[in-house]
């Protein structure tokens, strides 16, 4: 790292990945104060950000074409991750998607999102200046296609649709010839019914109808979105008051210290603290996509818009699923949500922004 | 640096969607918070905060004396939440033996999904230590206790059916418990019950207090009532009849003393009684009465001057002929009788004939008047009115069938009340049975005040008739009635019941209701009651075999007790001559007893001895001084009898009075 580089660092985006790491915990303490069961979280949360902030200054203080070398070992072991997953994964919830490494688990599709950023982008770049025609596209898609067909086996369809913007942004970043832009997406268009029909379970479906129709079970997948709104309404322009939230205190909320936990920010902060926070969100995938924009080439540009794109998506999913505006889908919001993983993995994939940002300058 | 636009324009429109996307959730962010955040709150209230109704403490029910027959009392239940019940095969294990259930569908039950089961309504206190035991030693997580107001009723089946019961939710199931309930119940109280997502209750705020219940006190006499009930069942049992039924009142007031209905139940385990047990025969069972009803047919042909107890009465051979192929048989031929022993003897055909007499008009009405046809308003669900027709769509056929107890059906308290109003000396008293309510708060009384006395018959036709119907139990059909020491007056009844599937005029041949109704002593009557025996199976099923005997044992027991001196004896005591007063209510409202209310003598009697019988020596003493009279005493305890007698112009000073005193 050089001297220079260091005067080039986003300091604005580091502070607010700082800022919504401790927002993070501040919540998570208020979710689970009390109750003695889940007393433990915050402190697990804060080692989980530590993990993840030596994991972001080794992702920044490495070059990232160096890094890029290393994306044929990184994806292979990646692939067998997944692959060991499927026959000796621990299912938590219903999906096999937790590695057991002593007291922790690990979720090792969080960091395929990472690898997968390096691997396409890595692919890309070597592609030069051709616009994708079949041959390329074919190979990106199986590239792209292997782990997100291995976590859909799992399965875990959120955490699949989750790496779907990182594959399209690429598609775009290295330029598609129009035929078949137009072609696949008549094949998207034929495949979205059959998948219907055929992959999703009934609780996936009844979620996405719920969600057209909220009245359609007002106790099961609808009892969610109402509960969201409900906090979220509740909360009014200041907030019910830092750890005095009624819905959430009174666990009406479900998953308050994951999925749901900005419903806990808006119904404790009010529209002041959850405004902030959106802002704040918007910050950050802005900032991850003007270092895209000032990136000093195709591998740079595309690790930024990746990461920034797949980050951007993720969080407004989830806060879209808050306020009743996306269907509830097993999503958590990044960098706020409990989980050490995606903590870890969004870190990492900061420091990859950080890392192209800071190196824009060829020298 | 080569920059390449087309990523550059890309970068560009993926930052303008994440714009678009931020502004979209704001916005709507800001309809949830700032908009509709008085709607959300709302919901919010809703969901977390209910308002329970407080249930008010429940009045209780007592007889006359102020003996309890309904209270409510604190009770416990065992609830379960089987979400915090960590360990369900166990704690079923555990609490199986102690609820008396098999533990496997106590497990499914701690296994469900429900967030609240009651497990055990009517808990012992036993039965809760025991658990609280075990709970204190660290077990049993998820159980737990919660307190209710349980209705008991001490006596058991004794009043049931007037009585009625309380359901285990709280709501009245029959008898007075429903008549009343609104006041019995009390007021609900309010309040605000949080709960949270568990439905675990952590916090309540009083809206409003719930107001407790009025008291109820009835004029039933504990002690005449378990007597009557005792005589009904053995009665009922000796005739091995379907059903029975019984009525005691004071002919002077229209109060009941007692009432029952036999086959009976325990408000305590209501949810094992049959319908047929629950049925309250007195109020609901309207039947064709027979023979007792001839009193009414005499009372109608005295009054109207179309008879004379004495005059001979042709009575054929048992056979009278109405019209073209029509005639009614008598069950014996009798050939001459006097009326009183057209009466005794219960002749159809004599009854008969004096009911034709009668014009059509003048019986119906005089039948009106003593009540039939027409609820009593003593204020029990479910009263019948009976079935009457007016003379407009009577045949050929229905003045004789009336006259004799046919082509009409009566409740049995329509019945007695009837009766009574010939022992009142012709006054009728509407029966009563809820002589006054307590505010279960303030413990005001209000008193219910029965409907005024009504002259049905002249008074000298209701002596006449008394007279009569002592000959029926002096040397008639109503022998089995009489009581020693006392004169009694009564009819049976012994009447053939209609064939269900032929209403219009086909009777069965071998199913009968036999009944006895009767007063006593004949002269000043304290008690009137009536005996139904539905469907006697046994050789002798008249109401002369069956009914009297229940009522000559019943009086025989409770005469004495009710401060009735034997009759025989008083003609030894020097009497004073009194004129009545002549407005005809001659005692009413003057059977009392220790917790009438003293405050009624000034308006009812005004002027004349009140009736102090039953009531203990110093309300005696205080009810007189209050009049200026300073009484003599003979023997020591509660009043037996007086001199003056009840309803005689006040003696003077230098006459005073005479109180003759005993133990019950």
């Amino acid at each position: 790292m050089r001297p220079a580089e260091l005067g080039s660092f986003d300091w604005p985006l580091f502070l607010a990945v700082l800022v919504t790491c401790g927002l993070s915990l501040l919540t998570i303490f208020s979710a689970t104060f009390q109750n003695p069961a889940l007393s433990g979280l915050v402190a697990r949360q804060a080692f989980w950000i530590g993990v993840g902030l030596v994991a972001l200054l080794m992702m920044l203080s490495i070059d990232y074409h160096t890094l890029a070398g290393f994306t044929p070992v990184l994806y292979s072991a990646a692939v067998l991750a997944l692959v060991y997953l499927l026959f000796f994964g621990r299912a938590i919830a219903g999906t096999r998607g937790w590695l057991e490494l002593g007291s922790m688990n690990v979720q090792p599709s969080e960091f395929v999102k990472i690898v997968l950023i390096l691997t396409v982008g890595t692919y890309i770049a070597a592609t030069g200046g051709h616009k994708l025609g079949w041959g390329p596209l074919a190979t990106l898609m199986i590239l792209a296609g292997l782990p997100v067909a291995l976590i859909l086996t799992q399965p875990d369809v959120g955490t699949a649709a989750t790496l779907v913007p990182v594959l399209l942004v690429a598609v775009f970043v290295a330029g598609i010839q129009v035929r078949v832009l137009v072609i696949l997406a008549l094949i998207l268009a034929l495949a979205l019914p059959i998948a219907w029909v055929t992959y999703f379970k009934d609780y996936q479906k009844e979620r996405i109808l719920t969600f057209v129709d909220p009245e359609r079970d007002p106790q099961g997948a609808g009892y969610q979105v109402r509960q969201s709104k409900i906090a979220v309404g509740s909360g009014g322009l200041t907030g019910q008051g830092l750890f005095k939230g009624t819905q959430s205190k009174l666990q009406f909320l479900p998953a308050q210290q994951t999925d749901f936990i900005f419903a806990v920010v808006a119904e404790e902060l009010g529209f002041a603290g959850a405004g902030m926070l959106v802002g704040l969100y918007l910050f950050m995938t802005l900032r991850c996509l003007a270092a895209a924009r000032l990136a000093r080439d195709k591998l740079g540009r595309y690790l930024a818009l990746g990461f920034g794109t797949a980050f951007g998506c993720q969080s407004l999913v989830n806060l879209g699923m808050m306020v009743g505006l996306v269907p509830i889908v097993g999503i958590p919001l990044p960098l706020m949500s409990y989980g050490g993983s995606s903590m870890v993995a969004t870190l990492m994939g900061f420091g990859l922004v950080l890392n192209v940002n800071m190196r824009r300058f060829v020298n | 640096m080569r920059r390449n636009p087309v990523n550059r324009r890309l970068v560009i429109l993926v930052s303008l969607m994440a714009l678009f996307c931020t502004g979209s959730i704001s916005a709507r962010l800001a309809w949830l918070q700032i908009h509709k955040h008085d709607y959300y709150t709302h919901q919010a209230l809703n969901q977390r905060q209910n308002i329970r109704t407080l249930p008010p403490r429940r009045g209780d029910i007592h007889d006359r004396h102020g003996n309890e027959l309904a209270l409510s009392v604190a009770a416990e239940m065992v609830i379960a939440r089987p979400h915090l019940v960590s360990d369900p095969t166990g704690t079923a294990r555990i609490l199986a033996p102690i609820l008396s259930r098999p533990a496997g569908s106590l497990e499914e039950t701690l296994r469900s999904e429900r967030k609240y089961v009651r497990l055990l309504q009517k808990a012992t206190p036993s039965q809760c230590d025991r658990i609280r035991t075990l709970q204190k030693e660290g077990g049993l997580a998820g159980i737990a206790f919660e307190s209710w107001r349980r209705r008991i009723y001490p006596h058991e089946t004794l009043a049931a059916h007037a009585l009625g019961f309380v359901r285990n939710d709280g709501n009245p199931g029959g008898g007075l418990e429903s008549r009343f309930n609104k006041a019995i119940h009390g007021t609900d109280g309010r309040a605000v019950q949080s709960r949270d997502a568990n439905k675990d209750a952590f916090g309540m705020r009083v809206l409003e207090a719930a107001r407790p219940g009025h008291d109820l006190e009835l004029t039933l006499d504990l002690t005449v009532q378990h007597v009557l009930e005792e005589e009904l069942a053995h009665a009922a049992g000796l005739a091995h009849a379907r059903a029975g039924s019984a009525v005691a009142m004071d002919p002077a007031t229209g109060e009941i003393l007692a009432m029952a209905s036999w086959p009976t139940f325990n408000p305590n385990d209501y949810s094992r009684a049959s319908e047929e047990a629950r049925r309250d025969r007195v109020v609901v069972s309207a039947y064709e009465p027979g023979s007792t009803f001839k009193i009414i047919t005499a009372a109608a042909a005295l009054e109207a001057g179309k008879v004379r107890p004495n005059e001979v009465i042709h009575c054929n051979f048992g056979y009278i002929h109405i019209t073209g192929r029509h005639g009614i048989k008598d069950h014996k031929p009798f050939g001459d009788l006097t009326f009183t022993q057209v009466m005794a003897k219960s002749s159809n055909v004599g009854a008969i004939k004096i009911g034709l007499r009668l014009d059509d008009i003048y019986f119906y009405d005089t039948i009106r008047r003593f009540g039939f046809g027409e609820k009593t308003g003593v204020r029990l669900p479910g009263e019948q009115r009976g079935l009457l027709s007016p003379p407009a769509r009577w045949s050929k056929l229905s003045k004789p069938s009336i006259s004799m107890g046919q082509e009409i059906t009566v409740t049995p308290l329509q019945m007695l009340a009837a009766v009574a109003a010939v022992a009142n000396d012709g006054v009728a008293m509407s029966p009563w049975l809820t002589r006054s309510l307590r505010d279960g708060e303030t413990g005001a009384i209000t008193y219910n005040q029965p409907p005024a006395p009504r002259r049905v018959i002249s008074s000298r036709t209701a002596r006449t008739l008394t007279r009569m119907l002592e000959e029926v139990v002096r040397t008639g059909t109503g022998r089995a009635a009489a009581v020693p020491g006392y004169q009694v007056a009564g009819k049976t009844g012994t009447a053939q019941k209609p064939d269900p599937k032929n209403r219009s005029k086909g009777y069965l041949r071998d199913s009968h209701i036999a009944s006895f109704v009767g007063y006593a002593p004949s002269k000043h009557p304290r008690l009137a009651a009536i005996f139904v025996l539905d469907e006697p199976r046994v050789q002798a099923y008249h109401g002369g075999d069956v009914a009297a005997p229940a009522f000559g044992r019943f009086m025989a027991r409770v005469l004495p007790g009710l401060g009735a001196a034997p009759q025989l004896d008083r003609n030894d005591l020097p009497q004073i001559r009194v004129n009545r007063p002549s407005s005809g209510g001659a005692r009413w409202a003057s059977y009392s007893s220790s917790s009438a209310p003293p405050l009624n003598y000034g308006r009812t009697v005004g002027g004349v001895m009140p009736d102090l019988s039953g009531r203990s020596l110093r309300e005696a003493v205080r009810v007189l001084t209050s009049l200026g009279i300073s009484p003599a005493l003979v023997g020591q305890g509660r009043v037996l009898s007086q001199e003056p007698p009840a309803g005689s112009p006040l003696p003077s000073m230098e006459e005073g009075c005479r109180l003759w005193l005993g133990r019950r």
